[in-house]
């Protein structure tokens, strides 16, 4: 799960502090200099942390605490409070100009920049916009052809300028996607290092010709100590309104996330979790703080849920449900539509308390094992499993590669659910409030 | 430029930095251990490891602290690994594994080896042609596995290619992979054990890892250590602010040396690794 280290060891410093009828000033001096060290092997910039435990330290020597009944559970919300504000409040989207919008993403070798193009260019696609993809890198070997190739695979039409520079080449594709239907384009730049006078020029001249709505700075989630310096690098040129970071599906400790916000007061606006295309999500500071102190993040998990379930097959499924026609078929389905949330790993770090079970030893193969189960069968015997006896169970376990025993695991726990929804609420039924119908 | 001179540029950030904090810890006179510590904390050299560092200084109860400080990093970087002729880059996304491995060909060219290149970064869009391209800039033959095709596969047949052929290095380029992912790091322990088997005894993994990515670099090794048994390192990208400190607590804990360092973006700019000149470009002389 995502920043697994710090959040670990955060959430034993405020469990201790949890259901306590009475704190002492020692204690939270205590609680506070463990939460300094836990951001510090972060990698949390220095300074950042030491304002950050500063503000603890005031707010929880106010009133809020001592008067409290459950000081306990009052610093832990002082301290989720303070994470949501370093993390940077609200939730923030991309900021369009009007007409055509453009936006440049810059950022050091190896950051993610092309890949990350290509998932926001999906992501906007997805919401009806038309979104264009030019790269500008003109240095690294088949980065223009990276940044093509991968537009293609996404279904993003990509453009490719003539020229051998990067301005002659932004000149050409703003000329080029002026007239095209296209409302936003977005700008893939080389790698470049904060500390390379002559590419940070280029970058500045290439802002002055494109007037970027906004120029996004993509930044490695693994970056240490020196993610401050990257940021401030590229701020102190004007040459960041956003961030993206990167690769933060990586087990990392997060200092960059934590601390780019606080130094530059741009904000983080999305996070990359992965190699797919569609692994690119907002960043929602609470949920971020949420998670990371084990409080869960449930309301991520309802959008993916919403995101990755068909309605219209949710809404066929309640009709049969209804009249009591749930077929292993529908099983089948459901469980593939459960599939498409994320992988079981993924969902149980969004629960709260989540994080304490660590890393769970779930077999992903299962589902694919069930699933082969039921594409063994007969349509007759998806419609009614009673039909199928001894010799049946065989044929299904060689047909799909499992054993009797497996076969019969799967029919339990199927008849197992029917009861289940038998005893539904009929009403609930209707009015869409269900349980998963599927216990795995 | 020398040697010396080119690792000074990449890690000039590095050296103003250290030498203003070691400028205090002169000033002070009270041989201020504890701020020294600090400092090498703020390098991305780790707790455990400055700890240590200074606590083996304090010990000598030196004249001169900072010959002690350098003396004891190069003893700790001071690593020797036997050199394999198939080499086989891994590391995570964006890390400059190939890159690296074309300024290793470059390198080894104009030292008259006779080169070959392996491509299995079959995944990522374009990885093939990037590769590709490096190869015929430097005009080394190469074999590279199709876009979708099985990276072991690919390693196969291009170490098998080279049976009949007069080489004396195999450069191997793999696709990057997060050391969180468990099902690539096993692609990559079975693309290891497909070499192993072309080429018994002859396969060596070097591991390449970004310098900026501090801490996490630790991590990263655990992982890969399991998973293909790194026996070099290729720390790329010091010419940025990045301290390369990690580099001291990586030698430390782990044991595997550092092969050659990058610090900056030309062809020349991937260097051997020697500690003593590690040492004394990251520690200024003058002060």
């Amino acid at each position: 799960m995502v920043l697994s280290g710090l959040s670990q060891r955060l959430q034993g410093i405020i469990g201790k502090l949890r259901g306590r009828g009475h704190l002492s000033e020692a204690d939270i001096k205590d609680a506070l200099k463990e939460i300094k060290l836990a951001l510090l092997e972060a990698d949390v910039n220095y300074k950042v942390v030491k304002d950050f435990v500063a503000t603890l330290q005031q707010r929880c020597q106010g009133s809020e605490i001592m008067n409290s009944l459950t000081p306990g559970q009052q610093v832990i919300k002082i301290v989720r409070d303070e994470l949501t504000n370093l993390l940077g409040k609200d939730a923030d989207t991309l900021s369009f100009s009007k007409g055509q919008s453009t936006f440049m993403l810059v950022g050091l070798q190896g950051s993610g920049k092309t890949t990350t193009t290509v998932k926001l260019a999906r992501m906007l696609k997805t919401k009806g916009k038309k979104p264009l993809v030019i790269s500008l890198d003109t240095y690294r070997p088949a980065a223009i052809d990276q940044l093509a190739i991968a537009a293609e695979a996404a279904g993003i039409p990509c453009y490719r300028p003539p020229g051998t520079t990067p301005v002659e080449l932004a000149k050409k594709a703003l000329a080029w996607a002026e007239d095209s239907e296209h409302d936003i384009v977005f700008f893939d730049t080389a790698g470049r290092m904060h500390l390379d006078d002559a590419l940070m020029e280029e970058l500045q001249k290439l802002k002055e010709l494109i007037k970027p709505a906004e120029i996004i700075l993509v930044l490695d989630a693994m970056t240490g100590q020196d993610a401050v310096n990257i940021a401030e690098g590229f701020a102190d040129r004007g040459l960041v309104d956003s961030f993206i970071l990167t690769k933060l599906d990586s087990d990392t400790r997060g200092g960059a996330a934590l601390s780019v916000r606080a130094v530059t007061g741009k904000p983080i606006k999305y996070i990359g979790l992965g190699e797919k295309t569609e692994e690119l999500e907002q960043f929602h500071p609470d949920r971020m703080a949420s998670q990371i102190l084990g409080m869960g993040d449930v309301l991520t998990l309802i959008e993916k849920a919403e995101a990755a379930f068909d309605l219209e097959q949710a809404a066929k499924l309640q009709e049969k449900l209804r009249k009591q026609q749930f077929s292993l078929q529908d099983f089948r389905e459901q469980m593939q539509q459960f599939k498409n949330i994320g992988s079981m790993e993924q969902i149980v770090s969004m629960l709260p308390g989540g994080a304490k079970l660590g890393k769970i030893q779930y077999d992903e193969r299962e589902i694919a094992r069930i699933d082969a189960i039921i594409a063994s069968m007969t349509t007759a015997e998806k419609l009614s499993p009673s039909i199928i006896d001894g010799s049946r169970r065989k044929r299904i376990a060689e047909g799909s590669g499992t054993s009797v025993q497996q076969v019969n695991k799967l029919l339990k726990q199927f008849a197992a659910t029917q009861k289940m929804m038998k005893q539904l609420d009929p009403k609930a039924v209707k009015k869409g409030r269900l349980p998963f119908p599927f216990k795995i | 430029m020398s040697i010396i001179a080119k690792i000074s540029k990449g890690l000039s950030k590095t050296r103003e930095k250290m030498a203003q904090a070691f400028q205090t810890v002169f000033e002070s006179g009270a041989r201020d251990y504890e701020l020294l510590e600090e400092l090498l904390l703020l390098a991305d050299v780790g707790p455990a490891v400055a700890g240590e560092i200074i606590s083996r200084v304090k010990e000598k109860k030196p004249k001169d602290i900072i010959t002690a400080l350098k003396d004891e990093v190069v003893q700790i970087l001071s690593l020797e690994s036997a050199d394999k002729p198939v080499k086989i880059f891994v590391g995570i996304n964006g890390s400059g594994k190939t890159t690296s491995l074309g300024k290793l060909c470059h390198r080894y060219v104009s030292e008259g080896k006779a080169l070959f290149v392996i491509g299995t970064d079959t995944f990522r869009a374009a990885a093939d042609m990037q590769l590709e391209e490096w190869c015929l800039r430097t005009g080394v033959p190469y074999y590279i596995g199709k876009p979708g095709s099985d990276p072991a596969a690919a390693i196969f047949d291009g170490l098998n290619s080279t049976a009949a052929k007069n080489v004396n290095i195999i450069l191997c380029d793999t696709a990057g992979r997060l050391h969180s992912n468990k099902n690539l790091m096993e692609e990559l322990n079975k693309i290891l054990r497909v070499s192993n088997k072309v080429r018994p005894d002859q396969v060596e993994v070097l591991l390449v890892l970004d310098a900026a990515i501090g801490q996490n670099a630790m991590e990263q090794m655990d992982i890969f250590q399991q998973a293909v048994q790194p026996s070099g390192i290729i720390l790329t990208k010091l010419d940025g602010t990045a301290r390369g400190g990690v580099a001291i607590a990586l030698a430390a804990k782990y044991h595997i040396p550092i092969k050659y360092i990058g610090v900056g973006e030309g062809l020349e700019d991937l260097l051997p690794f020697s500690p003593q000149d590690y040492v004394d470009s990251l520690f200024p002389e003058d002060m």
